[in-house]
């Protein structure tokens, strides 16, 4: 660290830091900003389907039913899982547990005022570890002793490859936005390499020898995690969904209830200010990142013991679940409570646009590029609501003062 | 004439000499033993220890550097065939075809530079030069010219740009956010237009390209093969990948020869300082992102040269 004596005086009362702006966030308004920025790029969206000239109430309907939010009244206590409302219940679920691993993923890094995009590139590096231990360490370890070790193991993989960042950001000051996106390229391409033709993780399987998948986990150790609700060759919900939940509660002891969240929130408030308060930065940023990564492997480790069971280098080059995460992480407001609401309505866009919706309500392809659409909306308003209440509330303040003084004279 | 012998003139000797060790191993030497190699590797990191005691630190350290560098890259040239080795040196397709994949590179940092300098951090570049590609390829369809379609792609990047302008510095949100903001509704907006306007089949063949620029001279330069290796590598490319050049030198005029980049950088390195004598803060930073419309021409020039 430099001396403050320095660096220029900050501008009065302007966080300048993602993570004050984002403290000043959550003092401001509560709850209802994250949801007029919702409800505000869901009209936009809205918006676009009446240009494609569908119609965007019964469209939204379509999405909600895909996500099956209607097993809420139509079937509720249903639990066939033949019954497509059910079944598109349990997949949004599904998604909604990988997108709380990779929302926290960019939430913890938020808080230390650090933008973790490479949360993607995380999620691969632990998909590599998982399927690696999962389907080429036989079968010897017994099948629960096997899951742990293969989340553990994947969770560390990710949690080094952002420290990476870390280091390189507490040492020589690189910019983890940067890094983390160099990292994500390096990770893409790695996992393309293991899965790909001839590589060292591709499968093994008479007869398959040019597909450029892994071996499966359940097929070769059946070391997955248990069903929760479902058919196993039907994508089922599993338990990592609790995982998700305890990941969700450990956060928020973290930062509200340990030093450790403590010291990331201060240099995430104010760097300089922690440092001077005895806060050693340095090791927080590398821990922030650390963590971070720790939750994205945790979103591959049971997407990989949990549904997917193995993975390939289709599903590692279309896979944008880290990106997701920012978007979560941003409506959540970098909030436990908030990351998993957000999930929640990631997760049903996600699964209701794309395989849930009826192609007779609207065009499926339409409407996957109309959530894309809608999550970069979201993360679009919501880097700025803040900053517009911020000015609302900055300029009565500026306006007030010589009024008073003016009637006063 | 009389020259000092300097230790920065000794460490630029040093460099050369690294250069050297590793060429001399190319064609047309083809020095296939390491001996020659290692004889110019080590006189030049001399040269650059040399350098590096006269107090020349940088230099000398490069020389040095370079000299290691020339000497490992000299062993796996001796390690390749002869004949790999002139494919890959004396191919001019190969010379071609990677100036046809710098230019977008070229064309997108461009853009960058001009945001970078005046204090925006660019993110979103990729997806504006996704919405260059894609509308500039749509302009291209539906107008039948190619240049309509590189101006309504850059109109169409350069929209994102204002956007992306918009949010950053009128609303003040975090730059890096707004990017990926951006990022992330470029490819909704083109992958839904694309579905819309175009429904599961491909852009339709035969659409207009950017023309070659023919330059049948280089042909005719006296020794055969050179004249041949010239006109495959430069004779034939397209206009686009020339108008790139050009514009690397026009940006490097406006940006430190021309008041309007002075402002753009005064802004980026001290904005407030910058404010003190009246230029608009936020007036310059959004004429940059809109330079960024140059990067959908590379797009659409990369795309059109490839149908």
């Amino acid at each position: 660290m430099t001396e403050p004596q320095d660096r220029p005086p900050p501008e009065q009362g302007e966080p300048t830091t993602t993570a004050g702006k984002l403290q000043l966030q959550q003092k401001l308004g509560g709850i209802i900003p994250p949801v007029l920025t919702a409800i505000l790029a869901f009209f936009m969206g809205g918006l676009v389907i009446l240009a494609s000239g569908a119609n965007p109430i019964d469209a939204y309907a379509g999405i909600l039913e895909g996500a099956g939010i209607n097993w809420f009244w139509d079937h509720f206590g249903n639990t066939d899982i033949l019954d497509l409302a059910t079944f598109n219940l349990t997949q949004t679920l599904l998604r909604t547990t990988t997108f709380v691993f990779t929302g926290l993923a960019v939430a913890f890094a938020f808080r230390c005022g650090l933008f973790n995009i490479g949360g993607q590139g995380q999620y691969t590096m632990g998909v590599v570890v998982a399927v690696w231990v999962g389907a080429y360490w036989g079968n010897a370890l017994p099948n629960g002793l096997h899951v742990v070790i293969g989340i553990v193991l994947a969770a560390l993989a990710a949690a080094l490859w952002a420290g990476i960042a870390g280091i390189l950001k507490a040492t020589v000051g690189a910019h983890e936005v940067i890094t983390t996106i160099m990292l994500n390229w390096i990770a893409f391409w790695f996992a393309s390499y293991c899965f790909g033709q001839g590589g060292p993780l591709q499968n093994t399987t008479p007869g398959q020898e040019s597909v450029p998948i892994s071996d499966n986990v359940y097929d070769q150790s059946g070391a997955i995690i248990p069903i929760l609700w479902g058919d196993l060759g039907l994508q089922a919900l599993h338990y990592g969904i609790f995982i998700a939940v305890a990941a969700l509660i450990a956060f928020w002891i973290i930062m509200n209830r340990t030093t450790l969240g403590y010291e990331v929130r201060a240099v995430g408030f104010n760097p300089s200010a922690a440092a001077y308060g005895g806060i050693n930065v340095k090791k927080n940023y590398f821990l922030a990142m650390a963590i971070s990564g720790l939750f994205a492997g945790l979103a591959a480790a049971t997407d990989i013991f949990g549904w997917k069971y193995s993975a390939g280098v289709l599903d590692v080059q279309a896979s944008a679940v880290g990106f997701v995460g920012i978007a979560v992480a941003l409506l959540g407001r970098s909030t436990a409570v908030g990351v998993g609401l957000a999930a929640l309505v990631f997760g049903a866009l996600d699964y209701g646009t794309t395989r849930g919706l009826d192609p007779e309500v609207f065009d499926p392809t339409l409407a996957g590029n109309l959530s894309l659409m809608i999550q970069g909306l979201v993360v679009l308003f919501v880097g700025a609501d803040l900053l517009i209440l911020y000015l609302w509330s900055l300029r009565r303040k500026r306006f007030a003062a010589p009024r008073m003084s003016g009637r006063g004279a | 004439m009389t020259t000092r012998v300097t230790p920065k003139r000794v460490g630029v000797v040093g460099l050369a000499l690294g250069v050297l060790a590793f060429w001399v191993a190319l064609p047309p030497i083809h020095a296939r033993s390491l001996v020659v190699p290692v004889i110019l590797a080590a006189l030049g990191a001399a040269a650059g220890i040399y350098a590096v005691r006269g107090g020349s630190v940088r230099v000398g350290w490069s020389a040095i550097a370079v000299g290691f560098m020339g000497l490992g890259l000299a062993y796996l040239a001796t390690q390749s065939s002869v004949g790999n080795l002139q494919i890959v040196f004396t191919w001019s397709t190969l010379i071609a075809s990677m100036l046809v994949f710098a230019t977008p590179l070229m064309y997108a940092s461009l853009g960058g530079i001009f945001s970078e300098r005046s204090g925006v951090v660019n993110i979103g570049l990729e997806g504006m030069m996704l919405m260059g590609a894609f509308w500039g390829i749509w302009g291209a369809d539906k107008t039948g010219s190619w240049v309509t379609g590189v101006a309504i792609g850059m109109a169409a990047g350069g929209l994102l740009g204002l956007l992306h302008a918009f949010f950053s510095i009128h609303l003040r949100a975090d730059q890096i956010v707004g990017g990926t903001a951006i990022n992330l509704l470029a490819l909704g907006i083109t992958g839904y237009a694309f579905v819309q306007l175009y429904g599961r089949e491909n852009i339709p063949a035969g659409v207009s390209e950017v023309p070659r620029l023919q330059l049948r001279f280089l042909d005719r330069i006296p020794p055969d093969s050179l004249g041949n290796f010239l006109y495959g590598a430069f004779g034939r490319l397209s206009v686009m990948i020339w108008i790139g050049f050009l514009l690397v030198a026009l940006a490097h005029v406006v940006m430190f020869k021309t008041p309007l980049g002075l402002r753009i950088r005064s802004c980026g390195e001290h904005p407030r300082a910058a404010d003190t004598v009246g230029t608009s803060r936020s007036r310059s930073p959004v004429c940059s992102p809109v330079q960024e419309a140059r990067s959908c021409r590379s797009a659409s020039s990369a795309h059109s040269t490839k149908a």
